[in-house]
């Protein structure tokens, strides 16, 4: 049996002035994702830490959590330790996210806790409206078309000279 | 439950495959787009086209434009048979395109499927089909051109069941005797294509990853 080893050496309450941004965090945040987060933390608050690696002191996790609650006003933000060299750091860095983003949708079960979710919180609403579209539980109202917007499958493409114009089948 | 099959745009096609279907990806080539709504309520498409292999119906002397591949069935969570749906959709492209004579379809073993709705819709299995694939910008791709090129890594691609549905008597009496038992799933073995099985979708409670999911 494989014990993993424990890398977390603590957790606390970090001033945000004091957190050191990671000089070679990759991601960038697009403005519906910093008001996705707004939106939840304003609904329910912090249930996760962010995660700083205490032997460079830069942020490993959290970036956009310390940068919303910096512009909000927010003086402190959860925070959890854990002690890495600087390639794990790297590993860590850039493998985080990527391998959350790898997990695959159920969408029925998806469909039911969308169901139990009520939030007045407009930001909430496109959120889960945004996500709702994305796994595909409530797709767009799509239209039949005329069957003229269907090419012939028993008939070769047509094709026109680009010289003389003259229509063939080849 | 309402049912209706009609003609779909290449966007809701699109849309069915890349959220419905296990591929996530669109097929090449020149296709037939046929939604399904249930209710009013878009559930997903069909794909019917050229396939990629232009020698698909010289086996049986047709040319290209007598054989088309039935490329997708992407569906989200229904409840009309998909038999009913596969049987209409039969009609729709026969009347479009009347000139077809057969049509082909193939179950991926990689995914576990062994074309149990072609079974019930009464197709005539012929066997496992084997491709050569070329690995071109890291993606394993079927190409015709195969085994003529040079200076691509090459791989036979896993097995795919081949099942055919004639459309005429004449295709009827060629393709008949050709018929073998359909595949069935052995003792144990499991549905392994995510939408089919929802229980290996589950993270609660945590349970121990088995090894078949790993490999």
């Amino acid at each position: 049996m494989t014990e993993y080893k424990n890398r977390i050496i603590g957790s606390g309450v970090e001033p945000l002035d004091q957190i050191l941004f990671n000089p070679r965090n990759w991601r960038v945040h697009p403005l519906n994702q910093q008001n996705a987060l707004k939106g939840v933390l304003e609904e329910v608050g912090w249930v996760q830490e962010v995660i700083i690696n205490q032997r460079t002191g830069h942020l490993v996790d959290g970036h956009l959590r310390c940068q919303l609650a910096a512009r909000e006003g927010t003086k402190t933000i959860p925070v959890k330790y854990v002690d890495l060299s600087e390639e794990e750091e790297a590993l860590v860095l850039s493998t985080l996210d990527p391998i959350a983003a790898m997990a695959a949708t159920d969408r029925a079960k998806l469909d039911d806790l969308m169901r139990g979710i009520q939030s007045d919180n407009e930001q909430v609403q496109a959120l889960i409206s945004e996500i709702a579209t994305k796994e595909g539980i409530i797709p767009p109202d799509f239209e039949p078309v005329g069957i003229d917007e269907q090419v012939r499958l028993d008939q070769k493409k047509k094709v026109i000279c680009p010289e003389c114009g003259h229509e063939f089948t080849p | 439950m309402s049912l209706h099959l009609d003609w779909c745009s290449h966007e809701a096609a699109k849309y069915a495959v890349e959220h419905w279907h296990y591929s996530k990806r669109m097929p090449s080539g020149r296709n037939n787009y046929i939604g399904v709504w249930e209710n009013d309520k878009y559930i997903g498409s069909f794909i019917y086209g050229y396939s990629i292999s232009p020698h698909l119906g010289s086996l049986f002397g047709l040319k290209q434009t007598e054989v088309t591949e039935l490329k997708r069935i992407s569906l989200r969570e229904h409840e009309n048979p998909v038999t009913k749906m596969i049987a209409r959709s039969i009609k729709m492209i026969v009347n479009k395109n009347p000139s077809l004579r057969l049509l082909v379809s193939f179950a991926d073993t990689e995914q576990g499927h062994l074309g149990g709705i072609y079974q019930a819709s009464n197709w005539v299995y012929v066997g496992v089909s084997i491709v050569q694939q070329m690995l071109i910008n890291g993606r394993w791709r079927n190409d015709v051109h195969a085994n003529r090129m040079s200076g691509y890594p090459k791989r036979k691609a896993p097995a795919k069941h081949k099942y055919l549905y004639p459309l005429d008597n004449e295709m009827k009496k060629q393709i008949e005797p050709l018929r073998q038992p359909y595949p069935k799933r052995g003792r144990g073995e499991i549905d392994n294509a995510p939408d089919s099985n929802r229980e290996t979708g589950g993270a609660s409670p945590t349970r121990p990853l088995l090894e078949s999911e790993v490999t």
